[in-house]
């Protein structure tokens, strides 16, 4: 009976077992984060003796994480609704006008994909120097949008080139203006690459931490969470009691995230996958 | 940056309490510290970070593959291992284009994990050309130096991606 049992489920034992295993690491974080720091030192792998709060109380205060999460989510949901806003409209003005110059705009939108960050990183902090904007939000802001656009236009207008351009006329003969017709009939068929796309973007303004470190620095009332976790696990070495609840307070958000947009993430990463 | 950060606790206070514990060589050996073994524990925790957005995009390939070709193919007798290697795996060619198109970039563009596990140390084992680039223009302020490795480096993974983009197009079979 059992060995039939484990026969014919072998492959989902096993699949499960390596996902346990895979998962431990977080799984072995989250326990450590309840310690105090010699049970941390002294007994790594057992549960805690007893949980307690403290710590996370001390970090969230002691990380400022108020203040971090104001400015992250700050940022993210200035640069998501940017995007939200002006990808479309680019993307579905260039997909429909039909003429050489667009095609080049197009192009040029889409360009940055190909070049590696690293590359215009440089001349980006620079260029943000020049403008004044080095070291303020609205900076990080105008960057983070200008990162997040080529994607979004590009996955937007292969998008539209599939809605038939039948709808709109029939909207334009019962008398809609363009706007109208752009916002009544075009943006509700474009929701679910939309969506996708936000979701994409939510997700790299999120966790960005290059683009924070180089035009925001280090200075912690307009750091993001990665950034600041970045600089505060440099400073203190070895203080892991407070390292670690950081760590699982800045990880708890991406996982809601997760949970809840699964599936749009998913579609995200598999529509991302047909661009190339 | 959370996944480097979790790798860095358990490479460092984690595999030194596994070592008094257990007293196995392999958590003895300073996986981050030791030039020759630092290089692996950042594939390794590069590999471990980026398996799950490989396996969805295969998952999405193996979806793809048309029923009625599995059907064909078990009723001209074909084993299972067979079907796998003859039906699946050609018709999964564009997932692992897309999935070695996406491996090469990243491993090209490495810098968080390098930026948190070893800044590029010991010695100069680990430092890949995004993080030193990095270090040239904003640590060491040689921004002649950094731009003109930049556009190299865009150059180099321009190419490299090109040539694997031209070269898996050809093995992806029509039918």
């Amino acid at each position: 009976m059992t060995s039939s049992f484990v026969k014919k489920n072998a492959a989902k034992i096993i699949i499960s077992v390596m996902a346990i295993i895979w998962l431990y690491p977080i799984a072995l974080i989250a326990i450590n984060s309840f310690k105090p720091y010699n049970e941390i030192i002294n007994a790594f792998l057992s549960l805690p003796t007893s949980i307690s709060f403290d710590m996370y109380v001390e970090t969230w205060v002691d990380f400022e994480f108020l203040i971090l999460f104001r400015n992250t989510i700050l940022y993210t949901l200035v640069t998501v609704t940017m995007i939200g806003v002006f990808a479309p409209m680019a993307a579905y003005k260039l997909a429909r006008l039909k003429s050489h110059l667009s095609n080049l705009v197009f192009l040029i939108i889409i360009l940055p994909m190909m070049v590696p960050f690293q590359t215009y990183m440089i001349t980006l902090t620079k260029f943000m120097g020049n403008i004044g904007l080095l070291g303020t939000r609205q900076g990080y802001i105008f960057a983070n949008i200008g990162l997040c656009m080529p994607l979004a236009v590009f996955m937007i207008h292969g998008f539209v080139k599939n809605i038939p351009i039948e709808l709109e006329e029939s909207a334009y003969i019962d008398g809609a203006s363009k706007l109208r017709s752009y916002i009544q009939i075009t943006l509700p068929l474009l929701k679910p690459i939309l969506i996708t796309v936000l979701v994409i973007d939510t997700l790299a303004v999120w966790n960005d931490v290059i683009v924070n470190i180089l035009i925001l620095g280090g200075k912690p009332a307009t750091q993001n969470i990665q950034n600041a976790l970045y600089s505060k696990f440099s400073a203190m070495q070895s203080d892991w009691e407070h390292a670690l609840p950081g760590l699982m307070i800045s990880t708890i958000p991406n996982i809601i995230f997760f949970v809840f947009m699964q599936k749009h993430i998913v579609g995200g990463i598999t529509a991302g996958a047909v661009k190339g | 940056m959370a996944i480097s950060l979790i790798w860095r606790f358990l490479l460092g206070p984690g595999f030194t309490y596994l070592y008094e514990w257990t007293g196995i060589e392999i958590f003895g050996i300073s996986w981050l510290g030791d030039p020759g073994y630092a290089m692996i524990s950042i594939i390794l925790v590069s590999v471990w970070q980026n398996m799950g957005f490989f396996m969805i995009i295969y998952i999405a390939g193996f979806m793809a593959i048309p029923k009625s070709l599995l059907e064909a193919s078990s009723i001209d007798g074909a084993t299972k291992f067979k079907r796998f290697l003859k039906v699946k795996l050609p018709l999964l060619m564009p997932s692992i284009t897309i999935c070695i198109f996406y491996s090469l970039t990243f491993g090209l563009k490495l810098f968080d994990i390098i930026l948190v596990l070893t800044k590029g140390g010991p010695g100069n084992a680990t430092r890949t050309v995004a993080y030193d680039i990095y270090n040239d223009a904003f640590l060491s302020n040689r921004y002649g130096l950094a731009t003109a490795k930049s556009l190299v480096f865009f150059a180099v993974v321009l190419i490299v991606t090109v040539l694997q983009l031209r070269y898996f197009k050809n093995m992806e079979v029509e039918y």
